[in-house]
C-alpha cells in the first residue's frame, strides 16, 4: 500500500470523527401545526470511523442515510456539529478545510445512469479530477486515466467510449474509477448497488472489498440491503428517525441486537431460503415510522416499541457505551 | 355473468390460472417469449427475474393493460372458464374488476392524487355493485380496517400524498380486494417498501389467502419475499421461463445454471463473512441484444457450442417429473456449478 506523506498509514487509526452533527432542513409551512418549523434529518448524531473500515449505516427510508453522508462530504449544509478527519476539522468554510474534501472523501451513488455526462467520453469524467486538482495533461492524464480503469476491471481502451455504450454495472465500476482518482482514504458509498441487477451486484461488491484491501480504503456504507451489510462490514450503526439507536461490531448486533428496533429491523428481513424464512418469521413491527418534522417527544421509537415505558416518552434516551462494548440508546433494555 | 367461449376440456382438477405460450412484443422485439405456467385455487406463484426480463409485460398481457408500444403476439390465458386472451376489451375491463385484481409497485402513482383514499375505495364499491352510495362509506372504512391502516375514519378523508407507502399500498389492495377477485396480480407489491413495512405487506397477503383463499401471482425480484411467501416459483430470464419448481424444491436443488448462480451471488444469514461473492460473468442483455440460442450462454459456466446455436425448451426432467428446467445440461447443474 503507497501512502503518500502525512496520510495515516496505519489501519485501525481513528480517520473519521462525527460529533454531534445535526442537518435541519427548513419547512415551507408548518402544515402539521406543531411548534416546530424544520425537519430534524439528522439530529445529533456521534460516530467514528478507523483507516481501513466499513462501517455500514442502515435504517428505513427517510432516517437519514444519505443526509449523513452527504453532509461529510459538504454536499448539504449541517445545523450544528463537527467532522474531523484524521484529526482536522473539514467541511468548514475555509479553503483549507475544505482541500481535504475534494482529495481523501469520495462518494459513489446509487444511480450509475445519471452519474456520469453523457456527452463526453467516460475518460474525461474519470480524470477529471487529475486534470482540475492535480494538473495532470496529456500523456500522463491517459496513462492514469487507463490504469484507474484497469483497477476497476475494465479495459484501458473503454476511456474514449461514451457512459451509454457501458451496462450498469460497467458503469458504477467507472464511478468507482472516478472516485479512486485521487486517492481517498474514505469513501461514502450510498447504496451502491441497489440500482443494479440482481446478477451484479457480488461483482461490484467484490470489487469494493478488493480495493478497500489493497488501497486500506475505509467505507462508509449506506444501504438497507442488510444481508449485503452483514457481508461487507466491520461495524454497523442503525438509525431511526435522524438518531442512532444501537451501534456495535457487526456479528454482535446481528446475532445478539439489544435495541427493540434493531430486533424488528433483523427479524423482518426476509431470508432467502423457504425453510429458515418459514421458521423464523416473526409477527411484524406495526406501525409507520414519526414524521421528523414532529418527532415524539421522548424516544424517537416510543410510538412502535413494544416495550415502552413511560419514562421513554418523556426523555430521549441517550447512546450509551454498555459493558459489552455496544452503543445503545435505550432505557429499557 | 360475462359471456365467454366455452372450455370443455377443462375438468374439475384444471388449475385455476393457466397461461400457455404467451409471447409479447415491444416495437418488433420479442420481450416475452412462449411463457406459460398454472396456478391452482388458492396457491401463491412467485414470477422471479432481475429488471427488464419480461415480468411486468407478462402480468400486463396478462390483464389486458399492455402499453401502446406493445403487442401480445400469441398465447391464451384461461381463468376459471373464462379465455380472457380472447375477450374483448369491455368484457376484458369487467373480469379486471370482478376476477382478477392487479397492485402495482408505486402505490401513490396508482392511486388518484386528487381525491380521499375514503372516496376512492367507496367509489370502486359502487362501480361494482358491491355497495349503494349511501352504504360505500361504511363500507369502505371497513375495508380499510381489514387491510389494516390504523384509524380509518381519519386515513379515510386524507389523499394518498399524506399516507405512508405502506398505506398507499394497504389502500391499493382495499381497492383491488373490493370485487373479490379470485386471482391476484401484485407486481413487485413491497418493492418500494422498507423491510418492516415489506413485511406488514406480506403479512397482509397471507392472511387474505387464508380467509379468502385468494390466488395470487406475485411478481418479485427479491428471493427472500419468494421464500417468505411462494408456494411455486417461475424463474424468468431474457423473457422466458427458465425454470419452475415448488419453492422448497427450488432452493434445495436447481436445475439452471441461472438460478443456481443467482441463489449463490445473494449474501445469507450465516455464510461466511467477507468472503469474496460468487459472480455471474457479463451483463444482463437488453432486448435488442439477447443471444440466439439459450439467451444465458453467454454467461453460463456450462454452455457448449449446441448451447448457442438452439434454444432449450422448457421441459420436465426424465429424473424428477416434478420439475422443468430450460437447459440442455439441466442434470448436471448442481455438480457442476459449486
Ligand atoms: N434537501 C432536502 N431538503 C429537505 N428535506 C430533505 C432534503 N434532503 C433530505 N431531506 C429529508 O431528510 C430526511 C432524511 O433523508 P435522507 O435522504 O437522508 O434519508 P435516507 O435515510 O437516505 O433514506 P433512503 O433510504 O430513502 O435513501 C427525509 O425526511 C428527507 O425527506
Ligand atoms: N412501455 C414500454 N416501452 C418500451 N419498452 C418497454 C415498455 N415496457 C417494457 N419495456 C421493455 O420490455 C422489457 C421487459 O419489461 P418489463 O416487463 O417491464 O420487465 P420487468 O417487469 O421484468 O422489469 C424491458 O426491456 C423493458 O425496457
Ligand atoms: S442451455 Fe447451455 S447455455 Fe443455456 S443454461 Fe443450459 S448449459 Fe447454460
Ligand atoms: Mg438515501
Ligand atoms: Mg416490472
Amino acid at each position: 500500500m503507497t501512502t503518500p506523506a502525512g496520510r495515516p498509514a496505519r489501519r485501525d487509526a481513528l480517520l473519521l470523527s462525527v460529533r454531534g452533527l445535526k442537518v435541519y432542513f427548513p419547512v415551507r409551512n408548518g402544515s402539521l401545526g406543531s411548534a416546530s418549523n424544520s425537519l430534524r434529518a439528522v439530529d445529533d448524531l456521534n460516530f467514528d470511523i478507523a483507516a481501513g473500515e466499513t462501517l455500514a449505516l442502515v435504517g428505513e427510508s427517510g432516517c437519514g442515510k444519505s443526509t449523513t453522508g452527504n453532509a461529510i462530504l459538504g454536499l448539504v449544509d449541517r445545523t450544528a456539529g463537527r467532522i474531523l478527519l484524521d484529526g482536522r476539522e473539514i467541511g468548514g468554510r475555509s479553503r483549507e478545510a475544505r482541500r481535504p474534501l475534494c482529495r481523501d472523501v469520495q462518494i459513489i451513488f446509487q444511480d450509475p445512469f445519471s452519474a456520469l455526462d453523457p456527452r463526453r467520453p467516460v475518460g474525461e469524467s474519470v480524470g477529471e479530477a487529475l486534470f482540475l486538482q492535480d494538473g495532470l495533461r496529456g500523456a500522463a492524464l491517459s496513462r492514469r486515466v487507463g490504469s484507474l480503469l484497469e483497477q476497476v476491471g475494465l479495459p484501458a481502451s473503454g476511456a474514449a467510449r461514451y457512459p451509454d455504450e457501458f451496462s450498469g454495472g460497467q458503469r458504477q465500476r467507472l464511478v468507482i474509477a472516478r472516485a479512486l482518482a485521487l486517492e481517498p482514504l474514505l469513501i461514502v458509498c450510498d447504496e451502491p448497488t441497489s440500482a443494479l441487477d440482481v446478477s451484479i451486484r457480488s461483482q461490484i461488491l467484490n470489487l469494493l472489498s478488493d480495493l478497500q484491501e489493497r488501497l486500506g480504503l475505509a467505507y462508509l456504507f449506506i444501504s438497507h440491503d442488510l444481508l449485503t451489510v452483514r457481508h461487507v462490514a466491520d461495524r454497523i450503526a442503525v438509525m431511526y428517525l435522524g438518531h442512532i439507536v444501537e451501534e456495535g461490531p457487526l456479528e454482535q448486533v446481528f446475532e445478539a441486537s439489544r435495541h427493540p428496533y434493531t430486533q424488528a429491523l433483523l427479524s423482518a428481513i426476509p431470508l432467502p431460503d423457504p425453510k429458515q424464512q418459514r421458521q423464523r418469521r416473526a409477527p411484524p413491527l406495526p406501525g409507520d415510522p414519526p414524521s421528523s418534522i414532529a418527532p415524539p417527544a421522548g424516544c424517537p421509537f416510543v410510538t412502535r416499541c413494544p416495550d415502552a415505558e413511560p419514562q421513554c416518552r418523556r426523555t430521549p434516551p441517550p447512546l450509551t457505551r454498555r459493558a459489552d462494548g455496544r452503543k445503545l440508546a435505550c432505557f429499557v433494555r | 355473468m360475462i359471456a365467454s367461449p366455452n372450455l370443455s376440456s377443462v375438468g374439475a382438477a384444471a388449475p385455476l390460472f393457466e397461461v400457455e405460450r404467451l409471447s409479447v412484443a415491444i416495437k418488433g422485439l420479442s420481450a416475452v417469449e412462449d411463457v406459460s405456467f398454472a396456478i391452482n385455487a388458492g396457491q401463491t406463484m412467485a414470477l422471479v427475474g432481475e429488471s427488464g426480463c419480461g415480468k411486468s409485460l407478462t402480468a400486463l398481457a396478462i390483464v389486458g393493460l399492455l402499453p401502446d408500444v406493445a403487442e401480445r403476439r400469441h398465447g391464451t390465458v384461461r381463468l376459471m372458464d373464462h379465455l380472457l386472451s380472447e375477450l374483448a376489451p369491455e368484457s376484458l375491463r369487467a373480469m379486471r374488476g370482478t376476477a382478477v385484481s392487479m397492485i402495482f409497485q408505486e402505490p401513490a402513482a396508482s392511486l388518484n392524487p386528487l381525491m380521499r383514499v375514503g372516496e376512492q375505495v367507496a367509489e370502486t364499491l359502487v362501480v361494482h355493485g358491491r355497495a349503494t352510495r349511501p352504504e360505500a362509506r361504511a363500507t369502505a372504512l371497513g375495508l380499510l380496517a381489514a387491510v389494516g391502516i390504523p384509524d380509518p375514519e381519519i386515513r379515510a378523508r386524507q389523499y394518498p400524498f399524506e399516507l405512508s407507502g405502506g398505506m398507499c399500498q394497504r389502500v391499493m389492495i382495499a381497492i383491488a380486494l373490493v370485487a373479490q377477485p379470485k386471482l391476484l396480480i401484485a407486481d413487485e407489491p413491497t418493492t418500494a417498501l422498507d423491510v418492516t413495512i415489506q413485511a406488514q405487506i406480506l403479512d397482509l397477503l397471507r392472511r387474505l389467502r387464508a380467509e379468502h383463499n385468494t390466488t395470487l401471482l406475485l411478481i418479485t425480484h427479491d428471493m427472500g419475499v419468494v421464500s417468505d411467501i411462494a408456494d411455486k416459483v417461475c424463474v424468468m430470464y431474457a423473457g422466458r421461463i427458465v425454470e419452475e419448481a415448488d419453492v422448497e424444491a427450488l432452493f434445495e436443488r436447481q436445475y439452471h445454471p441461472y438460478t443456481r448462480l443467482l441463489l449463490r451471488t445473494i449474501p445469507t444469514l450465516d455464510g461466511r463473512r467477507k468472503t469474496l461473492l460468487p459472480t455471474i460473468r457479463g451483463n444482463v442483455p437488453d432486448l435488442a441484444g439477447w443471444p440466439k440460442g439459450c439467451r444465458f450462454a453467454p454467461r453460463c459456466p456450462l454452455a457448449d457450442s449446441r448451447c448457442a446455436l438452439d434454444a432449450p425448451p422448457l421441459v420436465a426432467l426424465d429424473s424428477d417429473p416434478q420439475r422443468k428446467s430450460a437447459c440442455w445440461h439441466a442434470e448436471k447443474v448442481m455438480e457442476r456449478i459449486r
